[in-house]
């Protein structure tokens, strides 16, 4: 089940769900600032899986968190959210509160850990469901159970009195994930689902994605697997050193990588022959002038060294739905 | 197998001691027995309820503790219970929030308390509340045994412990709670939703409180000397005093009562940190399965 | 939400408590006022109570003073007077002794008061392990109806100060009574004297003494007489300052002089000063070593910076003493040279006796040729007088090894002459027990506590039984004298400082009296004392 059968509607920018409008973020420390992510742009549609696609360190986990607003305080933001109407930058904390988990929820890495060690399995469900008053206790209880069940898991009674602990990596990702879809959120920020995880189960988190992608709104998919990116979602997004260079349908952006980085990162990958890309990506706090790739591209000229690519749009032929960009000056 | 005499101590300095009376009353006291059958008699009498007898205060032993085991406990209990509560909510926020101007001043307030000599500090709540402002009493557990009487004399020193175990507790709960947020699970809650009070309170707390458990079980080991200085400053006559004239005297009788009691302390309050500890973090049972 | 409502139950169930707790305490404190109606005079003590029992409790039995009086007092000068015992004299070989009571003594409970009870007082005491000597040598005793006489196994010249401490007990009350010191009751007790003791109460550390009804002697201005202890000096301090105690006294001691100047300031007060027979002073072992040399323990009087030593121990309330050891408020007290310091002549002396520093390196060495060490054993409370003692003789070449101990320690060391020197102190009962003028400290034959029994020389032990046999006023101020010369040649113990005993009195209140024996907690205080307006 590739990801290019998808159908989705061309809804447009006015029903985009969730719009991200040149985000910035930096982080204000003793040393100095560390730039994080510089004019980010992105939208997500209904029933639309979008894919942020990196390098560890490029930033990608910060963009679900700026987008949640779940940043630490010495990070300064710009920008503008879009969620449906609101304006997330400027909404209050408490609206904030009402938003995160109903309307955008998200599922972290390290399940193990993101789980409170201390309380029941059951009680790490049911009580966000309590909180945003979506149903009593005892119906909680109820659609628990039956997400655990429908997630696959069996002796869902005794589960709901296990820890965490108790549990392996695979199922503390599942029952994360549970924890978030119970809320029926809009929209779902994956970040790293399949980090650490063997084939069994990235192929459970694939089905989960793929469910939440038809059943929910939105899901915003953020990892470094282009494997699990090309089956799962719609489009995707590929960043490098906190900017996106390329950004498109999935088979599109497979099919033909406009950007260097996107050509170096589909090389490396196994079936093609596991080629690395050469050099290291820079420190967010050390970053090179101009293009932030040119150091490592093969085809760096002149200008790229001074000179901050801009986004290209690369007309598709064949009528795709969404418009394949770039940031080159090639 | 202490150092001196305990008969000399009974007579006194400056009365002169005929070498008779000194054997008459090693004899009376069964001193002049072999120690291991004096221990012997001691357990024996300990299931009998028989403490021993205190030749300095002349009264059974268990007279005496029983006699002071309830101000004491009125003391330090009290001043465990709000210094455990407030502290413990304190130092949560303290941890929690530490950018707050509210945070920064509680935890310099719990600095400064926690590196001023408890005499000291002690002296100085008695001289202002005591001395310049009369609010409270020079000493004594009471004037008259009411408990209006009590009330006021307790207050202070109850407040004054208080404030020791209040401070030493916002210090442990603040670094525990600064360990607890930056952990994975608290990032988790608010992303469900959850409002930062709520993650404090139902999430972290939990994880956080489990020094303060140890802690506790550890106060009881020390709640007789630890209340000491405060039974001193305000002239109380409780458990502290008596261990420490029982002491300067080589009151044998007492000191094993003493100890016992401290003890018996010790280890329930062991047990129930234990206890709690089980209750609060399930993963104690790891090794069980 | 479900926190806000927990928040807010929260929040007003603190502000009510806090405010019941603050209710109760405020009224505590009004209910707890003292009532102004009756004349009622407040002294704070450092002297704590530990335990409600007549008998047993050292501190109790201080405070019986003036409700139950003893035999006899003494009064400034340290003379013996009469108190419940009107006179009494003694056989000619002091075996037997009589005492004829004053009828102005009554029990506070309207028992007449007989010689009866005093018999039985006496022989109870006989009982009781500190008075154990009673029982081991009297042998009978027998009244009239307005005296009792003992009859003892052997001559005791200075029975009549023996007795100045025991109160007198009612028989009437405790015949009934098996074990003396272990009774213990929070009053009223009955007492005899101007005073009877109402309640004592460890908790409150208060001990209230009321108007003996049945005194018929002459009354007492105030009613009430509270006694309030504390468990630490500022307290104590303090409360005197606010004016919540009217004097403050303590046993064989002083008022902090460090906080004197405070009570200078506050201008409430009369700061009473008396000499006082107790001080600290240094001890050599007289039987072996170096303190067995007269010339050593001569050069170590010399090498003693006083002036320095006295100021900072009394902080100028003293004075230096003379060789004569027993201070000028001793009866037949003689000025005896003083003690003065000068380094060259200590180092003089101690050339002269063979104690030479060959070796060039600061410390002398004995006629046998080792290093001059001495061992200054101490307890802990003498560490400030041992550190500057210990500095003064390294001045001189007489390297100190000084060694604070504990108390028990301490005992076990001095009885086995295991020290060269030690710094200890005298108290008034100690200077005036045995054969008087501080005899008990030395005389190698009376053993106890605080005693050094270091002396074992003839003329020493012939003076001191001279004095035991007799009660002519002549012949003993004839041998005090022999006795402050001797101590002033001799050198058995060397005063550090004498000093003053310090009682700070409301200036509102005149007729204080002090003693030797118990400063101003005597009968004829508490007879005399009344406002000044």
């Amino acid at each position: 089940m590739a990801g290019n059968e998808k159908k989705q509607q061309d809804n447009g920018p006015i029903s985009h769900m969730l719009e991200v409008e040149n985000l910035s973020v930096t982080f204000k420390g003793k040393n100095g600032d560390i730039p994080a992510l510089r004019g980010i742009d992105l939208h997500l549609g209904h029933n639309e899986c979008l894919a942020i696609v990196g390098e560890s360190g490029c930033g990608k986990s910060v963009i679900a968190q700026a987008i949640m607003r779940l940043l630490p305080e010495e990070a300064v933001l710009s920008g503008r959210v879009r969620y449906n109407t609101r304006d997330l930058f400027s909404e209050t904390n408490d609206t904030m509160n009402h938003i995160r988990g109903k309307e955008i929820a998200m599922v972290f890495q390290s399940p193990e850990r993101a789980l409170n060690p201390v309380y029941k399995i059951g009680r790490q469900l049911v009580e966000p469901m309590v909180m945003h008053g979506i149903c009593s206790r005892s119906d909680a209880h109820i659609r628990a159970k039956k997400m655990l069940t429908e997630l696959g898991f069996k002796d869902v009674d005794e589960l709901m009195h296990f820890y965490p602990w108790m549990c392996s990596g695979g199922m503390c990702q599942r029952i994360l994930f549970s924890a978030a879809c119970l809320l029926q959120p809009k929209i779902i920020i994956a970040d790293e689902p399949t980090k650490g995880l063997d084939a069994d189960r990235i192929s459970d988190i694939e089905h989960m994605l793929n469910m939440a992608s038809t059943e929910y709104t939105g899901v915003l998919l953020i990892t470094h697997d282009l494997k699990l990116a090309q089956r799962v979602a719609h489009r995707i997004m590929i960043m490098y050193a906190g900017v996106i260079v390329e950004s498109g349908d999935v088979s599109q952006v497979f099919s033909n990588p406009l950007h260097p980085y996107t050509q170096g990162l589909i090389r490396s990958m196994p079936e093609h022959g596991f080629h690395p890309i050469s050099g290291m990506s820079p420190a967010l706090s050390d970053l090179p002038s101009g293009c932030v790739f040119h150091p490592r591209c093969k085809h760096a000229a002149q200008d790229c060294q001074s000179e901050i690519p801009k986004w290209k749009e690369r007309k598709e032929v064949d009528g795709n739905a969404h418009s394949h960009m770039v940031r080159c000056l090639c | 197998m202490m150092p001196g005499n305990p008969i000399v101590h009974l007579i006194g300095e400056d009365i002169m001691v005929t070498p008779e009376l000194v054997e008459e009353l090693t004899a009376t006291l069964g001193l002049d027995k072999p120690l291991h059958e004096q221990f012997l008699i001691f357990i024996q009498n300990l299931a009998a309820g028989d403490l021993g007898y205190s030749y300095h205060l002349h009264a059974p032993v268990a007279e005496l503790i029983l006699e002071r085991l309830p101000w004491t406990l009125l003391l330090v209990g009290t001043a465990l219970l709000i210094g455990y509560s407030i502290g413990v909510l304190a130092g949560a926020y303290a941890g929690w929030q530490t950018k707050q101007k509210g945070a920064k001043a509680l935890t310099f307030i719990g600095f400064i308390i926690s590196c001023t000599p408890p005499y000291l500090l002690g002296l100085v709540l008695f001289s202002v509340f005591v001395y310049h402002l009369g609010w409270f009493p020079f000493k004594g557990l009471y004037t008259t045994p009411d408990l209006a009487s009590i009330m006021w004399h307790m207050t202070l020193p109850i407040a004054t412990l208080s404030l020791f175990i209040f401070a030493r507790n916002l210090l442990i709960m603040r670094g525990s709670v600064l360990t607890e947020k930056h952990q994975l699970y608290p990032q988790f809650a608010r992303s469900l939703g959850a409002s930062k009070g709520f993650v404090l309170h139902r999430h972290v707390m939990k994880n956080a409180i489990l020094p303060i458990i140890t802690q506790f079980a550890i106060d009881f080991g020390f709640i007789l000397s630890g209340a000491l200085f405060i039974e001193i400053i305000f002239s109380l006559n409780a458990m502290g005093s008596l261990m420490y004239t029982a002491i300067l005297n080589h009151d044998y009788p007492i000191l094993s009562g003493l100890f016992l009691v401290i003890a018996v302390m010790a280890i329930g309050a062991n047990i129930l940190a234990d206890v709690l500890y089980g209750i609060i973090d399930p993963r104690i049972w790891r090794e069980m399965q | 939400m479900e926190i806000q409502k927990v928040k807010q139950k929260y929040i007003s169930w603190s502000i009510g408590l806090s405010l019941l707790l603050i209710l109760l305490v405020l009224g505590g404190g009004n209910v707890s006022a003292s009532d102004n109606e009756s004349k009622t005079l407040k002294i704070a003590t450092a002297n704590e109570i530990k335990s409600p029992s007549f008998l047993g409790d050292y501190n109790f039995e201080l405070f019986q003073t003036i409700s139950n009086s003893a035999l006899l007092q003494m009064d400034e000068n340290g003379n013996i007077i009469a108190n419940l015992a009107k006179s009494w004299f003694a056989s000619p070989d002091h075996t037997e002794w009589t005492f004829v009571i004053d009828d102005k003594y009554q029990w506070s409970d309207g028992t007449p008061l007989t010689p009866e009870d005093v018999a039985f007082t006496i022989n109870y005491r006989g009982q009781l392990a500190s008075s154990g000597w009673i029982g081991d040598t009297l042998v009978d005793t027998t009244t009239t109806d307005d005296s009792v006489t003992f009859i003892f196994n052997k001559p005791y010249s200075r029975l009549d100060f023996e007795f100045l401490s025991y109160s007198t007990i009612p028989k009437h009350i405790w015949e009934s009574v098996s074990d003396p010191e272990a009774k213990t009751s929070n009053g009223p007790y009955v007492g005899c004297g101007q005073y009877y003791i109402k309640s004592v109460d460890v908790n409150s550390a208060t001990l209230i003494l009321e108007k003996n009804p049945y005194w018929k002697g002459e009354e007492p201005y105030y009613d009430t007489i509270e006694i309030h202890w504390f468990s630490n000096d500022n307290a104590s301090s303090f409360a005197l300052e606010k004016g919540e105690v009217d004097t403050y006294w303590r046993y064989a001691s002083t008022y902090p002089y460090a906080a004197v100047s405070v009570l200078e300031q506050n201008n409430r007060f009369d700061i009473f000063q008396a000499p006082s027979i107790g001080f600290s002073f240094l001890g050599f072992n007289l039987l072996k070593g170096v303190g067995a040399d007269l010339e050593f323990r001569k050069a170590v009087s010399s090498a003693i910076n006083y002036e320095e030593l006295m100021q900072i121990t009394t902080l100028g309330y003293g004075s230096i003493p003379t060789k004569g050891f027993v201070p000028p408020s001793m009866p037949y007290y003689q000025e005896m040279p003083s003690l003065i310091y000068d380094p060259q002549a200590a180092e003089d002396i101690l050339t002269a006796a063979g104690y030479i520093d060959s070796d060039k390196n600061g410390i002398r060495e004995t006629p046998d040729g080792e290093e001059l060490l001495v061992n200054l054993v101490i307890r802990q409370e003498y560490s400030r007088e041992g550190k500057l003692v210990a500095e003064y003789l390294r001045d001189v070449g007489i390297q100190v090894n000084l060694k604070v101990v504990e108390v028990n320690t301490w005992y076990d060391l001095k009885d086995n002459y295991q020290y060269d020197l030690t710094i200890t102190r005298t108290t008034p009962w100690g200077m005036l027990m045995h054969a008087n003028w501080g005899t008990g400290y030395f005389d190698s034959r009376r053993t106890g506590q605080g005693v050094l029994h270091t002396d074992d020389n003839p003329a020493y032990l012939e003076l001191c039984d001279a004095i035991l046999a007799t009660t002519d006023t002549n012949l003993l101020e004839m041998y005090a004298q022999e006795i402050q010369e001797y101590y002033a040649e001799y050198l058995p113990g060397v005063a550090l400082y004498w000093k003053q005993d310090i009682t700070p009195t409301n200036k509102d209140i005149t007729g204080w009296y002090s003693t030797p024996f118990k400063g101003i907690l005597n009968e004829i205080s508490f007879m005399r004392i009344h406002p000044k307006t």
